[in-house]
């Protein structure tokens, strides 16, 4: 009887738990399939005509394929470079002799810390000057502020927890440094460098205020942003910005099912001994 | 194949010293162990022949040829570690191939070689394997295979048993040994078993505190030990050892008297003297005799073939070897005679006192 209860209470504190996680979205679903009249009457919970319309004038009023490209380039880009640079820093940090190591680790850390809004101003001015505002670059390199510490931090970590041996039989073996980085750490590095890779990849997609300040255009202009811009003057685009954001969602829901098993095993690398 | 020299090689982590001056010299060819307890500097000194650690002053040469300042892949080695060092993400053909393919020798001579590598260690049936599907002593024979793949002037050993359990120890050291008699090269390893140094070397290194205590054949560390640190670290059980004050021809150990071989002392100047004698040097007699000493028994252990005698000679605990069926109970009075064999002589500062 005791374990029967202690099993129910188990399973019903798990599912408040998905409940309270998964609503908002829930909702967001379903507000975007309701057509314009039922949108701000519950109940009904579910729509009574269920429609696409929200997702077909989603496209028409605005280039939000546009948004979409641009999101995903911006996204792209930002990450790989995060990884290439990240993973160079990352071995050098780890595994090289200088003694402003700890110095330049503090250092980036501490850049990640600054509050955005803090640096947007400089930013803006910065960006205007060197003449990338509204480009993807203007985005691309204020992004990498934020998520190069991150990339640093995790893969230097990780990279610490390779052994030393492996390096030295690599050098003995005949590999340069770079070589040694190429052909052993990145390999072994793979789940590490997949978490980090999504974390970023998804801060990028999200990310809304530089996108805002940094961008004019459907040129460079991104999803986050591009959301805001269904509202008009005496139209509350509910149905719209619910059917945008399910599908800017969308993207990450495959990227995360896709790689879940390596983002579970990068999580917890290093965690026991093996 | 090369000899390598060590010219007054001094190493220093900041203010630490962990070397000091050690000068030596390996024959082409030979095979020679680097022995010490942990922390005495024998791994510093391969990781500096390795390249792996730079010294801080002092000259290494392979041949006659300076690489104090070589990287390890131009110093042309392959080195075999505690922990194996395979690469987790290759398979066995690919570890044993690395140190070919990182050359950029063509695949079908890599092919050749790593067969025949792995023929002479017998794995030619993991080839295809990855590290984390084969037992311990699979994978130290595969990083065997990836040393042995090359012919590199010369293979340098990083305590590679020390993670085995004792039966495989035992096979891997003869297969070790084997290897070396097969190959012909210089082979320099560093362990802290003296058992394993004994057995496969030609002569020994022995380390303490960052010096070299002495080097020579094993024969000559056990038979002659440099010093009492050499004196006490070879063999097992350890060597026995007084300290006495010089008494005409004998030295004193309170109120025992060790007798010692006239020329001993001749030449000798200092008051006190330490003497050491191996636990088998002993010989149990009967009756006492001349110079014969008496000692009570503390703890009798039997080894299977041999007994060890814990007793107590001039109020310090020592070991004796006996044979087998030796019986004798705790408290019991034994006449031991040492007068037949060599008595090692220490002086003040533990420097062997050679007869001349």
């Amino acid at each position: 009887m005791k374990k029967i209860l202690s099993k129910m209470s188990f399973y019903a504190l798990i599912s408040v738990l998905i409940i309270y996680t998964i609503a908002p979205f829930l909702w967001l679903v379903i507000s975007s399939f309701k057509p314009q009249q039922e949108l701000l009457s519950v109940p009904p919970l579910l729509p009574v005509n269920p429609t696409l319309d929200n997702y077909r004038s989603v496209f028409e009023l605005l280039p939000f394929g546009q948004f979409l490209l641009n999101s995903a380039i911006v996204a792209t880009v930002t990450t790989t470079l995060c990884l290439v640079i990240g993973a160079l820093g990352a071995y050098a940090l780890a595994r090289l002799n200088f003694w402003w190591k700890s110095l330049a680790l503090m250092s980036v850390l501490s850049i990640s810390m600054f509050p955005q809004i803090a640096t947007v101003t400089p930013l803006f001015v910065m960006i205007r000057k060197s003449g990338i505002f509204n480009t993807y670059w203007a985005l691309i390199i204020p992004y990498a502020t934020f998520a190069l510490p991150l990339t640093l931090w995790i893969l230097t970590s990780f990279f610490q927890k390779i052994p030393q041996e492996l390096e030295r039989a690599a050098l003995i073996d005949g590999l340069s440094r770079f070589e040694i980085l190429r052909k052993i750490y990145i390999p072994l590095a793979g789940p590490a460098l997949a978490t980090t890779g999504i974390m970023v990849f998804i801060a990028c997609w999200n990310e809304f205020l530089f996108a805002l300040c940094f961008t004019s255009s459907e040129l460079a202009r991104t999803v986050p942003v591009g959301i805001t811009l269904y509202e008009g003057q005496y139209h509350q685009p509910w149905g719209e910005v619910s059917a945008a954001s399910v599908l800017v969602s969308i993207p990450l829901v495959c990227l995360m099912f896709f790689f879940q098993r390596r983002i579970l095993s990068g999580l917890t690398a290093g965690a026991v001994k093996q | 194949m090369a000899s390598v020299t060590l010219q007054n090689i001094h190493k220093k982590f900041g203010k630490t010293v962990v070397i000091e001056e050690i000068n030596l010299t390996i024959n082409d060819g030979e095979f020679v162990t680097f022995l010490g307890p942990s922390g005495c500097g024998k791994s510093t000194t391969l990781n500096m022949i390795a390249g792996l650690e730079t010294c801080t002053s002092g000259k290494i040469l392979f041949n006659s040829e300076d690489v104090t300042r070589a990287s390890p892949s131009e110093r042309d080695i392959a080195m075999v570690f505690q922990s194996y060092a395979l690469y987790p993400h290759l398979n066995v053909f690919d570890n044993i191939a690395f140190p070919l393919a990182a050359r950029k020798i063509e695949k079908e001579q890599i092919k050749q070689q790593v067969e025949k590598a792995a023929k002479r260690l017998e794995l030619s049936q993991l080839l295809h394997r990855f590290p984390r599907e084969l037992s311990g002593g699979q994978r130290q024979r595969v990083a065997l295979g990836r040393a042995i793949v090359r012919t590199p002037k010369v293979f340098l050993f990083d305590e590679p048993l020390s993670n085995l359990d004792v039966a495989l120890k035992v096979h891997m050291r003869s297969e070790i040994k084997t290897l070396h008699q097969d190959l012909q090269s210089t082979m320099i390893y560093v362990t802290h078993d003296q058992e394993e140094a004994m057995s496969l070397s030609d002569r020994i290194a022995i380390f303490n505190g960052g010096k070299l205590q002495q080097f020579a054949s094993p024969d000559e560390v056990y038979q002659k030990p440099a010093n009492l640190f050499v004196a006490t670290f070879i063999g097992s059980p350890p060597m026995n050892l007084w300290q006495g004050e010089i008494n005409g021809g004998s030295i004193n150990v309170e109120g025992t008297n060790f007798m010692l071989p006239q020329q001993t002392l001749e030449n000798y100047t200092q008051k006190t003297m330490t003497i050491g004698i191996r636990p088998h040097q002993f010989e149990i007699i009967t009756k006492a005799k001349e110079n014969s000493l008496k000692a009570k028994v503390v703890t009798n252990q039997l080894m299977g073939e041999c007994r060890y005698l814990d007793v107590e000679i001039a109020n310090k605990r020592c070991m004796v070897k006996a044979t087998a069926d030796f019986t004798a109970k705790r408290g019991e009075s034994i006449h031991l005679d040492y007068t037949n064999t060599n008595v090692h002589c220490f002086d003040e500062n533990g420097n062997r006192n050679e007869y001349k």
